[in-house]
């Protein structure tokens, strides 16, 4: 009988330790899950914020997508994102949510909690805590703090509903620590990169700005010629006083293409010659109709480097032809070609079906500044060729190469 | 400073550098060159042996200004005068310390150029 009995026990006891072990089981199951479940939601929380961040999106949706992570994950009923006012030297919040029409939208924390209040409602609050709960009206809460970025997370579990109500534990504290390390990280490089956002547009501004007062100015100095020359009732003085204004036109336009550009380093070689040469041909007093200007300019861009000494070099080719080629209202024609072969060779070509140079005429050996100034800026500056051409009026060649590659700009 | 004194105009801007020798050839020295780029001044040098260079800081071509000058003041004892519309302190600090070298800010003035030639020729 004794021995039933004992077999009896033995059973009991080694069920009672089975039973034991289940729940110790079943327990370590359930925080094995929860762990499982806080790290996904923290793996989400900083892919899709990261992702946000990534994007052209505002930070107040950053702020509050991050905000309802946190409620899901944590099951929580509110959260709020604060930020330390050094003035008020209080908390105030910069983002709510999950708040009702009867919560407030805005709250100032001045209670100075310590970096972290991990409260339910079970525990007997201090004199801190009561102050933080009477200000956020809630007896359930998790408060973390990041004094030196100056950031702080409150989130708040206390539903209507009690069977929804769940205590903070250990775990969720450092979830929150974490989740709020990843914000203040991404709120920390937002900011950064709005600066340097701000920053260059500040620049665009000024370089704009800088462009047009150039232009302006060399339209000043050419209205001071203008004015100057028409005092003078010598022919010389005035003839040299134009061509000077024409040559601080094609510097001045650079300026104004530039500043209507998109790039600010760069203008459209096509529009530019277009304009450059009918306004010389207008400042000549020549009409369409007498000396026909035929354009075949390819579009491409080219950065200021360039686009001033093409500016010079055609104002001299163009002067030259319009001064000189079509004597005695001669009719006739221009032909200028722009076109770029290979990846950074210019070529330009330019004709006229006038009367051609003086016989004996040698380019090198002119005195004058158009043609010495045009040679200099094609060989020395531009580190370019240039040939010239006598057969049914006057053509020049010239190659070089786009400046851009040697740009002071990218030095 | 000697009538003739051989100068080097290293200037990448084609106006600038024919302004200003036209310049020193009113005032009756010797412009032997133009060079736009670094590698054009240091050609230069070896070849036509300069008295004296005049140079700006930004130019053309691989090299910029401070590298020819370094090079400069390392192969040959030639005075440089540094024209510049750049002002850079560390360089002026630089140009303060080394015997050879002076330093201007354009736009220059023949007279204060020719005075400052003529201080670095004369010793």
């Amino acid at each position: 009988m004794s021995d039933i009995i004992r077999e009896r026990d033995f059973y009991k006891r080694t069920c009672d330790e089975m039973g034991a072990r289940c729940l110790q089981f079943q327990e370590e199951q359930t925080r094995v899950r929860q762990e499982a479940r806080r790290s996904r939601m923290i793996a989400t929380l900083i892919r899709e914020v990261y992702q946000l961040a990534d994007h052209k999106v505002a930070f107040d949706e950053i702020e509050e997508r991050f905000l309802y992570i946190i409620l899901e994950t944590l099951s929580a009923d509110r959260a709020a994102l604060f930020r330390h006012d050094q003035e008020k030297d209080s908390w105030v919040s910069s983002h709510l949510l999950g708040c009702e029409n009867s919560h407030r939208t805005k709250l100032d924390i001045d209670c100075h909690p310590p970096d972290f209040v991990f409260f339910n409602s079970s525990i007997k609050p201090d004199s801190v805590q009561k102050c933080l709960c009477n200000k956020v009206g809630c007896t359930n809460l998790l408060w973390i703090s990041n004094p030196d970025s100056g950031r702080a997370l409150l989130i708040c579990n206390e539903r209507e509903d009690r069977h929804l109500h769940r205590p903070f534990e250990a775990a969720d504290r450092e979830m929150g620590e974490g989740a709020l390390n990843v914000f203040i990280e991404i709120a920390e490089r937002k900011k950064a990169e709005e600066q340097l956002k701000t920053s260059l547009k500040e620049k665009e501004v000024l370089l704009k700005e800088l462009y047009h007062r150039t232009k302006n100015n060399m339209q000043v100095i050419r209205s001071m010629l203008a004015l100057q020359a028409n005092a003078s009732t010598n022919e010389e003085v005035k003839r040299i006083f134009r061509d000077t204004e024409n040559r601080i036109y094609a510097m001045s336009l650079v300026h104004q293409k530039l500043y209507q550009s998109k790039s600010l380093s760069s203008i459209n070689i096509h529009d530019y010659v277009c304009e450059l040469a009918d306004l010389l041909l207008k400042s000549y007093h020549i009409t369409k109709a007498r000396v026909s200007l035929h354009l075949d300019v390819e579009s491409f861009q080219v950065s200021i480097d360039t686009a001033i000494p093409c500016g010079l070099i055609l104002n001299e080719l163009l002067s030259n032809a319009l001064k000189h080629a079509f004597p005695d209202n001669r009719e006739g024609e221009i032909c200028i070609c722009m076109y770029k072969k290979g990846q950074h060779m210019i070529h330009l070509d330019f004709s006229d079906n006038g009367v051609g140079l003086p016989e004996g005429f040698e380019c090198l050996k002119q005195k004058s500044l158009g043609i010495r100034s045009m040679y200099a800026i094609i060989e020395h500056q531009l580190q370019g060729s240039i040939t010239c051409e006598v057969q049914n009026g006057v053509a020049f060649y010239i190659q070089f190469e786009d400046q851009e590659q040697y740009s002071r700009i990218s030095k | 400073m000697k009538k003739n004194t051989k100068c080097l105009v290293v200037e990448d801007e084609a106006l600038l550098a024919l302004s200003l020798e036209m310049e020193l050839k009113m005032a009756g020295l010797n412009v032997i060159g133009i060079a736009a780029t670094g590698e054009q001044a240091l050609q230069n040098l070896k070849v036509k042996k300069p008295d004296i260079i005049l140079m700006d800081l930004r130019l053309s071509g691989k090299m910029n200004g401070v590298e020819v000058i370094r090079m400069i003041t390392r192969m040959y004892h030639i005075p440089v005068i540094i024209i510049t519309g750049y002002p850079d302190t560390k360089l002026m600090d630089a140009a303060k310390r080394l015997d050879h070298v002076r330093y201007l800010l354009k736009p220059v003035r023949t007279e204060t150029l020719l005075k400052l030639m003529a201080e670095l020729l004369n010793g």
